[in-house]
């Protein structure tokens, strides 16, 4: 079905598609529709879910972690602050190897109070254990969110689906859902995991200096290797969507001399952008890492070996030389800047897309900058 | 966890039976001591109170405490006040 929908409407869709056992959640911008528009799916008798509205977001991911490990296909959602309030469970729930798909609609972290995109939430939660994936638009949140209760029952771990806040939470766009018959059919029963219900298992087991080490190289070992599962479940639903995911997106990487990484939604002006100075012969290309837990560094490495690339980051690591994209690629390519952009939702369309483009393909460059600083505020 | 233990599943998660081998009882400072049997038989729910499950009942009627596993957290005394003493060790 051909459907003008926005990313918050297209999760709740999917999810009310799939009818998971249980969400558990608190609502946070940019998110909020989410939450709203399920329990209306609640509320009206489109799902059987058990619908937990918890009193915060620690209280929700908690709820979630103690379905999960009672054999429960478990789904929330959250945002900035809530999921900066979530983060002792959110670590708990990729330890404790419990299957649940969690979205996020990129805000950033106060203070000072902010409302829109940046990804300071979900990096809080980037060596937590969990797959993090970034969608660059509502079609892909859609596709990510069914691909995503696969992903996690099959590898034991969680997952996180990441859109813009207000770029894709909100921004309305024309996509095609699948057939709730379909979505079923891709998605599967649920698996049997070993549950508390079932057997009589001990979860949150004390593992000190005997054992810690070992239980956390396996964790370590089973993120590294599940991009295969990722990578099988994204054909899976290529066959009957027509849709192609992998780790990663690219424009022009073969022969291209400069190359600009960017996630999510911005990535769009940057590949126009691209598009557009190749009709000019210029050799420009552009990569956005999707599956950004875990991370592809191998396959990165090597479609950026000899390139001069710029990685524009929308975070920022204080004290850092780099901001946390540009700690990852620092040492590939044969020149290497960042750019940090965006922060607070600081417009990042067409315009300035090809402003920043321009500029490094015109001259030389500091290797880290922020980019669009405003000359007329003191600070 | 204990050494003794060879395999863990995902997460460190091991079988309820196998924290068996994790033994409490060296813990304790203080060791509950039951001062009255026939009071204990109308008190079987202290079985569930116990967080070690180290008060053992059998067949309904009060067997002995398994001091492998109490660890002397007192909360059985507290509730039975009367019935049950916490000694120093
Ligand atoms: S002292 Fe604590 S652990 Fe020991 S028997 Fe009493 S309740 Fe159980």
């Amino acid at each position: 079905m051909r459907a003008l929908i926005n990313g918050n409407y297209a999760v709740s869709y999917a999810m009310m598609q799939i009818n998971p056992d249980v969400c558990a959640s608190y609502p946070i911008t940019p998110q909020t529709q989410i939450i709203e528009t399920f329990s209306k799916y609640v509320a009206d008798g489109k799902v059987t879910t058990e619908n937990i509205l918890a009193e915060s977001e620690h209280s929700a991911m908690s709820a979630c972690i103690g379905a999960s490990a009672a054999g429960a296909r478990v789904f929330t959602a959250t945002a900035s602050q809530g999921l900066a309030y979530m983060i002792e469970v959110i670590y708990i729930a990729a330890g404790l190897r419990l299957p649940m798909t969690m979205v996020v609609g990129n805000r950033g972290i106060g203070a000072p109070l902010l409302l829109h995109c940046d990804y300071s939430d979900s990096f809080l939660a980037r060596d937590s254990g969990w797959i993090q994936i970034y969608c660059k638009d509502v079609q892909e949140v859609y596709d990510t969110t069914l691909m995503a209760v696969k992903i996690t029952e099959e590898t034991k771990i969680p997952v996180m689906v990441m859109m813009d806040g207000f770029y894709t939470t909100h921004g309305e766009q024309v996509i095609d859902t699948l057939s709730t018959k379909q979505a079923v059919n891709f998605v599967g029963k649920k698996p049997k995991w070993p549950n508390m219900l079932d057997s009589k298992i001990t979860f949150g087991n004390v593992s000190l200096t005997d054992s810690n080490i070992e239980v956390r190289e396996r964790q370590w070992r089973d993120l590294a290797n599940s991009s295969k599962s990722i990578l099988g479940i994204q054909k899976g639903f290529e066959k009957f969507s027509k849709r192609n995911y992998g780790l990663y997106e690219s424009y022009g990487l073969k022969d291209a001399n400069t190359v600009f990484v960017t996630m999510g939604s911005s990535y769009q002006a940057i590949e126009l952008t691209c598009q557009e100075l190749r009709k000019k012969g210029k050799k420009v290309g552009c990569l956005r890492p999707r599956v950004y837990r875990p991370f592809p560094y191998n396959e990165l490495r090597a479609e950026l070996k000899g390139k001069k690339i710029i990685v524009l980051d929308r975070a920022i690591s204080h004290g850092a030389e780099f901001g946390p994209m540009g700690l990852e690629f620092q040492g590939m390519g044969r020149e290497f800047y960042n750019v940090v952009y965006g922060i607070g939702g600081r417009d990042f369309g067409l315009e300035e897309a090809k402003d920043l483009v321009g500029k490094f393909l015109k001259g030389k460059q500091k290797k880290f900058q922020f980019y669009g600083l405003r000359k007329d505020l003191k600070n | 966890m204990v050494k003794e233990i060879k395999k863990v599943d995902l997460g460190a998660r091991i079988l309820a039976s196998e924290s068996e081998e994790y033994q409490t009882g060296s813990w304790r400072k203080e060791i509950p001591v039951v001062k009255d049997k026939e009071e204990m038989n109308k008190h079987v729910e202290i079985a569930l109170y116990c967080p070690e499950a180290a008060i053992v009942y059998v067949g309904g009627k009060y067997s002995h405490i398994d001091y492998k596993f109490c660890k002397g957290c007192g909360i059985c005394a507290n509730y039975l006040k009367k019935v049950i003493e916490m000694k120093r060790v």
